[in-house]
């Protein structure tokens, strides 16, 4: 007797330490003034709370972002920032409990990312949860997203070398990465980064590759001397071209 | 060896007539089918979405018949005092511990068996309609993590078979073995978390230390990792799937020399 | 057949039996009679190895066949599937279950029914079937045998027991029908607050015997 009134005494404050700090669904029809924040612990909260089926609580995670995309979407844009924190709140809980869940990417990139203010967030979330995926799609999405949207090209460059070292990389990635480099730090940052590729990427890459280093040194902008000059121990790319991760 | 396997017997065609049974293989066998459904509301990693509802399932399964055909069998062998007759047959109640083990263990595989074959079914289909978002062999991997699951239920089962050879009968047994199966899966997924580094780099020294101890116990490879990367068609590494069925072995037979250990000592009133 | 010394057996400290020593020989079969919670189930248990004794020795002279007191049988075995475990388990042929059900006068369309769709008397029947298999035990330990029969069943189940008791068994019944002890034992032991406080030896096997007995009983309460 005593033994069971101790295990119900401990589940009663884990049951509303849990309730109090994991909102995990059910779509307010109002905005919430202080929507939740992904914050240093939540990850380790969901973990727990996902126990032995993380996969399941990922897709649960997708059905509640349709579930606040549709009461969202019909409202005015001055409440619509409160319904897309609920919304980046469940993306980084999907990606977290299942880093390889690729309907959690795609709506990141294609529904978060749109939404003014939020490119950021957006960034963020491919950012941390891409880096251990096996492909680089979505760090090339993120890289884009940094260009074109938060204009950080160093952030840009960063992610892009990172996509670009991936083992499912795309010529088009190396490419990106190489323009973002041009015009960042030079032709010849952007030609010792494709040499670089070059060396480290499948053989099928080899020819795609020299084709458009063989392109930048034809472009008139460039002035590729440096590069070719270049003695052999200074070839060697910094960190941040080698598509090293680094903490940002 | 007789009188074990007359009593395995006994004890599966015991189980296979329940009616909770037969209710939950057919359960078994139409879920996976049903499930299709939820499926086809995500955009992408349908197969992966399939096998992870496939997954719950076979635990929701699993957990089923746990508490209500394995752990009534036992209350009732002693609080209804079948055990009796049967222990005076005569039997030695070691042997009596370990042939209702063998034959509740047994009596899981024929409702598993139907569901994975269902599952590997429903998830080839999705995989014929669907190729572009479900890879092929996906009912092959879900097969091997099925299987793979059941091996911590077997863990459970001993766990069950302790905690019902020391108690009085039904209602204590399911609230201990409700509080050990509430434990064995939130315990592996804490211990993680706090072995975060962010986590970690606030709690103390000795704390860290006696977190990674009972981390150490356990099995390296937990079964949501498990079922995580093969929804994902990722297999493990042999070597992690080979430590991962010994670990949960060594815990089914641990537990289950505890029981006879118990079980030899007690009075049956 | 049966030798029982200073048996006892306590709970905490609490004696549910004491210093029970008694003797059965071959072909006899002697009752125990006693109010609820006398300890008639303690000493039977306790001989059987059920309870774990606290003092005292049990000599079994064979494998004892024991019949407790109603126990609730697997509701979805059928009476032939329960007594064919004990067949397989004992080594005997099948043949022997269907022969102690028929002895045990259980209807043959029940043999093969769920024990849940078999009325009290009729599981009651399968439990006699259940002592009565193999035939081979000459130790038998009998707690409330006539439970849920009706005054025919336990005719015929005591007929059955006197054979038994005739080929060589030693018997020992716990009952509260205290006519049906008397017809079945030639000797009683009066057991009260976990002491055999009397033995009393049956001469007549007849209704004032019994009462007699019951008599000696209500005393020692």
């Amino acid at each position: 007797m005593i033994v069971r009134l101790l295990a119900l005494a401990l589940l009663l404050p884990v049951l509303f330490l849990a309730h109090d700090r994991i909102p995990l669904s059910g779509v307010p029809q109002q905005p919430d003034a202080n929507p939740p924040r992904w914050g240093a612990n939540s990850a380790s909260w969901h973990r727990i709370v996902a126990g032995p089926l993380p996969g399941l609580w990922a897709d649960q995670a997708i059905l509640e972002i349709f579930n606040i995309y549709n009461v969202a979407k019909d409202k005015p844009s001055t409440e619509r920032p409160q319904w897309w924190h609920l919304l980046s709140y469940q993306l980084h809980r999907a990606l977290t409990l299942d880093p390889r869940f690729r309907d959690a990417y795609r709506l990141t990139e294609g529904l978060l990312a749109y939404e003014p203010g939020f490119s950021l967030d957006a960034v963020d979330i491919l950012e941390h949860n891409a880096r251990d995926a096996e492909s680089g799609e979505y760090l090339l999405v993120a890289s884009f997203l940094a260009h074109q949207d938060l204009h950080d090209d160093a952030r840009a460059i960063r992610l892009a070398s990172m996509a670009a070292s991936k083992e499912d990389t795309s010529l088009l990635a190396a490419g990106f990465a190489a323009r973002l480099i041009q015009r960042g730090k030079g032709c010849a940052a952007a030609i010792a980064f494709l040499q670089q590729r070059k060396r480290l990427l499948p053989e099928k890459y080899a020819g795609g590759i020299e084709k458009k280093i063989e392109r930048l040194k034809q472009d008139p902008a460039c002035n590729p001397e440096p590069a070719a000059d270049m003695p052999e121990t200074q070839a060697m790319p910094p960190s941040w071209l080698r598509g090293e991760a680094s903490q940002s | 060896m007789n009188d074990i396997a007359a009593l395995i017997r006994l004890t599966l065609r015991e189980l296979l007539h329940q009616r909770a049974y037969i209710l939950l293989t057919a359960v078994a066998l139409l879920i996976p089918w049903l499930l299709i459904i939820p499926m086809s509301l995500f955009l992408i990693d349908l197969g992966k979405v399939l096998s992870d509802m496939l997954f719950a399932a076979e635990h929701v399964l699993l957990s089923c018949f746990l508490f209500f055909i394995a752990a009534p069998l036992m209350a009732r062998d002693i609080e209804q005092k079948v055990c009796h007759l049967l222990l005076t047959v005569p039997l030695k109640r070691s042997r009596y511990i370990i042939a209702r083990f063998g034959g509740t263990a047994l009596a899981i595989l024929p409702m598993l068996l139907l569901f994975l074959l269902s599952s590997c079914a429903a998830l080839e289909v999705v995989a014929h309609f669907w190729p572009v978002y479900v890879k092929a062999g996906i009912g092959l991997s879900f097969l091997l993590g099925g299987g793979m699951l059941l091996l911590p239920y077997l863990s459970l089962l001993g766990l069950l078979y302790l905690i019902s050879t020391a108690s009085s009968g039904g209602a204590e047994t399911l609230v201990f073995l409700l509080s050990a199966w509430l434990l064995s899966w939130s315990v592996p997924p804490v211990l993680a978390a706090l072995q975060q580094p962010e986590v970690n780099a606030k709690i103390p020294d000795w704390i860290s230390a006696l977190i990674t101890a009972i981390d150490h116990i356990l099995p390296h490879l937990s079964s949501g990792r498990l079922a995580l990367d093969i929804a994902h068609q990722h297999i493990p590494p042999g070597i992690q799937l080979g430590a991962y069925t010994l670990e949960h072995l060594a815990y089914m037979l641990i537990t289950l020399i505890l029981a006879i250990m118990i079980f030899e000592r007690r009075d049956l009133t | 057949m049966i030798h029982i010394e200073g048996l006892g057996k306590s709970y905490g400290g609490q004696w549910a039996l004491r210093h029970a020593s008694f003797q059965i020989r071959s072909g006899e079969a002697v009752g125990l009679l006693g109010a609820n919670g006398a300890g008639k189930s303690t000493l039977i248990k306790s001989m059987l190895g059920l309870l774990k004794p606290t003092e005292g020795t049990v000599t079994l002279a064979s494998d004892a066949v024991y019949l407790p007191e109603q126990p609730q049988l697997p509701e979805t075995l059928s009476p032939l599937a329960m007594l064919r475990f004990k067949c397989r388990a004992r080594g005997w042929a099948q043949t022997q279950a269907e022969t102690a059900l028929h002895e045990a006068g259980l209807a043959q369309q029940a043999w093969n029914r769920p024990l849940r769709q078999c009325s009290k008397g009729m599981r009651q029947r399968v439990l006699i079937a259940w002592c009565l298999c193999g035939g081979h035990e000459k130790v038998m330990l009998l707690d409330e045998p006539m439970s849920g029969l009706d005054a025919l069943g336990r005719a015929e189940v005591l007929s059955l027991f006197k054979q038994r008791r005739e080929s060589g068994a030693a018997i020992m019944m716990c009952s509260h029908i205290v006519p049906d002890m008397v017809r079945l034992c030639s000797r009683i032991l009066l057991i009260s607050g976990g002491v055999i406080r009397e033995e009393v030896t049956i001469r007549e096997h007849s209704l004032s015997e019994a009462e007699i007995l019951e008599k000696k009983l209500a005393r020692w309460q």
